[in-house]
């Protein structure tokens, strides 16, 4: 079986992907960008959409970026998986095994990586169109609950750290957007780059939600006081939480699989004889296994930072070298 | 074994007693009664009328075949071949020659008339089909409160005529084929030139042609057999029993498949929304026929997610329902001594098991099943503390739900899924809720139907018209669906 995906439905995977991962990673596990996380955001959309633009209209030869990629992918994954598991001990599950919780999204990724990318980017192309409607629900319950105050100092912790993050959401955006690598034939590889600094947006303005709802020094707490803060919608009344647990658990499955996918397409690209499902199957083991490492946060915070670099200097290294592969459909 | 299938590869020879003594052996005769073999002279020229009793129509046979020959008065030097015994004697409106064996066999099996002429190598085969057959009647599964009241009935030839009633069309085309190695199945491909996309006739057409099993026991197996995903929970061909329905979807462009002894025909493409729509929809005007469509949406994910998010709900996230829906809830269940878990199971098996025995219990008895159901389900178990009232009211309302869905496999596809976000709520929350709600919309984004996207034209997106999950105006519906030959071609 060959993983593959056409570049429409990829473009969807991709802004869903985007957009949960910047808001998993500013909102949630960085706390260096306080108050200015949304700013964080649009600089790493800004900073990406070059890097997207090059892999989407010149699709680099050779199987340094894939392989690269691949590991990021898988790096994060991992770290969604984590995210999947801590949410869900939170919301009820905090006695069970950790294995437990890992598995049936372990599995479920695997069954969905099985359908190929078509499935994976019809599904993303559903959640881009549900999501708002959800989204609209959960901002109607907790309108009187936002504090536009609170969004106050903009600058947050300074521009220093505000620019860090925005390095560091560069390169989720490349590990969570790498599946726009994968299609055999771009049709709008223009349309393909915007979709990154869009993404980015809606990732700065669901943040933004976000930061208005709890005063900056809650919001500087520790992962699990931040994803109470998320779940409980702030101070609204704990049966509003609802719509807001079904938006949260459904952008990161999207994430988790978008990011399995690409994993295991990328690594097939390497390795061109290994089977689709086998592929799959080694990357989930590989998220599961490595999502149990107490250091993983420690990995994912120590790579962060140097992903967007490298990734940006292996694509121009890349292409400057081995060149890129040309028939790119001209742009509709 | 052997000899019998070196003579049904056979011609006929031309010798009468030779090619008779053949269809003897294959038709078993006179082991098998009601194969009957009728001698009789026309100038001098031995002929043997070849018919299944019961299957052909003796009136037809005895009028325009045995009649027309023995009236027939010839010229004295003349002596009849097999074209002129078709033009001039036989008397009946369709009329075909064939020379091998196994197909003229296979046609007299189905109730038409082979006429053998001695000397002659070619068999005359006539249409003279008149085996007993259901009027048509009103439909049982797709009722409707407005609109045409006809159902298919088991005859090919009534089905077919039903539907070029519905669409008077000569681009109507009806493609007759045979599916089923061993005992083969008259199947009919209807669809209208012009409006249906050819690579959907020809993958449907090329489907039905692979078909390689031995015997194809009317459309369930038809369908079984060409569907693209068979491990799917969810039906990818539409069954209808209504000939305006499958007239209906034909002038969208999509493909009808009928066979006989089936009542219904099977539509192809369809995507998740077809499985929605009934025909009172079209027929209402578009408030109503909306509003309908909203409803069945609401019974659709009622009917698939509440037994689940109630187990979820009550058993791990207390505190995100109203404190007075907490009390009420703890106050029905005090005396309960199951666990909701195990309380669910018991309700769903138990109104699985009433709708099983409604479906196969006699009409005369069936209002017995009524009185079980109130009785001993609902007011028995309550007062013997075995289920809580407010569990009952939950598996009511998914029950009704369900019932809201037009098609009836569809329906028991998401009776399954049910099943499984039950089984996950009860594990893991409302985690395991959103996972299996995640689940299954990936498998719906991975099915197709003869190559169409199962949840086009949402996902993938294409040109549609205003016709999905509400039915606007009809003078708004001006765009062909976008797998309609005239389609805009789709973009992506």
């Amino acid at each position: 079986m060959r993983l593959s995906i056409a570049s429409h439905p990829a473009r969807f995977a991709a802004l869903a992907a985007v957009a949960a991962r910047l808001f998993l990673g500013l909102a949630l596990d960085a706390s260096l960008t306080c108050n200015g996380a949304w700013i964080s955001a649009l600089i790493g959309g800004l900073l990406a959409q070059p890097w997207a633009f090059c892999v989407c209209r010149f699709k680099p030869r050779g199987k340094a970026l894939p392989a690269l990629l691949a590991l990021l992918s898988l790096l994060d994954a991992a770290g969604v998986l984590s995210a999947v598991n801590r949410s869900a001990g939170y919301l009820a599950l905090d006695r069970s095994p950790a294995l437990a919780l890992f598995l049936p999204t372990g599995i479920a990724a695997l069954w969905c990586a099985w359908r190929n990318g078509d499935a994976v980017g019809y599904g993303a192309m559903l959640w881009v169109r549900i999501a708002p409607a959800l989204l609209l629900v959960v901002a109607l319950l907790q309108w009187p609950y936002y504090r536009p105050a609170w969004l106050c100092p903009i600058l947050g912790s300074g521009w220093s750290e505000i620019l860090e993050g925005g390095v560091r959401s560069a390169g989720w955006i490349a590990s969570a957007s790498a599946i726009l690598l994968l299609p055999e034939e771009q049709d709008r590889p223009m349309a393909s780059a915007t979709l990154i600094p869009i993404a980015a947006g809606i990732s700065a303005i669901l943040i933004a939600l976000q930061l208005m709802m709890v005063p900056a020094p809650l919001s500087s707490g520790g992962w699990l006081d931040r994803l109470d803060a998320l779940l409980c919608n702030g101070r609204a009344p704990l049966y509003l939480q609802l719509p807001m647990i079904a938006f949260w658990f459904a952008g990161l499955f999207h994430l988790v699989l978008c990011e399995l996918f690409a994993g295991a397409a990328l690594i097939q690209r390497v390795f061109r004889r290994l089977d689709g499902k086998i592929c799959a199957l080694i990357v989930v083991a590989a998220a599961l296994m490595l999502s149990r490492l107490e250091a993983l946060p420690a990995w994912i915070d120590a790579v962060a930072p140097w992903a967007y670099p490298a990734v940006g200097a292996l694509t121009a290294a890349t292409m400057l070298l081995k060149g890129g592969r040309s028939p790119c459909l001209s742009e509709a | 074994m052997e000899n019998r299938e070196k003579r049904l590869r056979s011609q006929l020879t031309g010798a009468l007693s030779k090619d008779v003594e053949t269809f003897r052996a294959l038709l078993n005769s006179p082991v098998n009664s009601d194969a009957q073999f009728r001698f009789l002279r026309l100038a001098g020229t031995e002929l043997c009328v070849i018919y299944i009793e019961g299957m052909a129509d003796d009136k037809k046979i005895n009028d325009f075949v045995l009649r027309a020959c023995a009236e027939r008065t010839l010229p004295e030097d003349m002596v009849p071949d097999m074209d002129y015994l078709a033009q001039n004697v036989l008397e009946i409106a369709q009329c075909e020659t064939e020379s091998r064996v196994e197909v003229i066999l296979g046609k007299v099996v189905t109730g038409m008339t082979a006429v053998l002429m001695d000397g002659c190598c070619e068999a005359a085969l006539l249409e003279t089909r008149g085996y007993p057959a259901r009027n048509v009647n009103r439909t049982t599964n797709e009722s409707v409160v407005i609109g045409a009241q006809e159902g298919f009935v088991e005859s090919l030839r009534t089905n077919m005529t039903l539907l070029r009633r519905y669409v008077p069309s000569p681009r109507l085309i009806t493609e007759c084929l045979e599916v089923g190695r061993a005992v083969p199945c008259r199947v009919v491909l209807a669809y209208l030139e012009g409006t249906a996309k050819p690579e959907i006739v020809d993958a449907v057409r090329s489907r039905l042609k692979g078909i390689d099993a031995p015997t194809v026991q009317g459309l369930g197996t038809v369908q079984q057999l060409i569907e693209d995903s068979p491990w799917a929970l969810l039906p990818q061909l539409l069954e209808t029993e209504r000939p305006d329905r499958a007239a209906s979807c034909l002038m969208e462009g999509q493909v009808a498949i009928l066979a006989d002894n089936s009542p219904c025909a099977l539509i192809a493409p369809v995507t998740l929304f077809h499985q929605l729509h009934a025909s009172d929809d079209s027929f209402a005007r578009w408030q109503y026929g909306s509003f309908l469509r909203l409803i069945r949406v609401a019974g659709m994910l009622i009917s698939v997610f509440l037994p689940g998010l109630y187990i979820a709900l009550t058993d791990y996230h207390m505190h995100l329902l109203p404190l007075s829906l907490i009390g009420s809830i703890a106050e029905a269940r005090a005396n309960v001594p199951f666990p909701i878990l195990a309380e669910i199971l018991i309700m769903e098996f138990s109104f699985y098991l009433i709708n099983e025995a409604g479906t196969r219990m006699p009409q005369q008895i069936g209002s017995a099943l009524g009185i079980v159901g109130a009785l001993i389900l609902g007011q028995a178990a309550v007062s013997a503390s075995i289920i809580s009232p407010i569990l009952i009211i939950i598996v009511a309302i998914t029950g009704l739900g369900n019932y809201a869905i037009p098609d009836y496999g569809f329906g028991i596809g998401l009776v399954i899924c049910r099943l499984f976000v039950i089984a996950l709520g009860a594990a893991l929350g409302l985690y395991g809720v959103c996972l299996a709600a995640f689940v299954m919309l990936i498998s719906l984004c991975g099915m197709r139907s003869v190559g169409i996207p199962y949840l086009a034209p949402v996902a993938p997106r294409r040109p549609h018209n205003p016709d999905l999950l509400l039915r606007l105006p009809v003078w708004l519906q001006r765009r062909p669906m976008f797998f309609a030959a005239n389609g805009r071609k789709a973009s992506r």
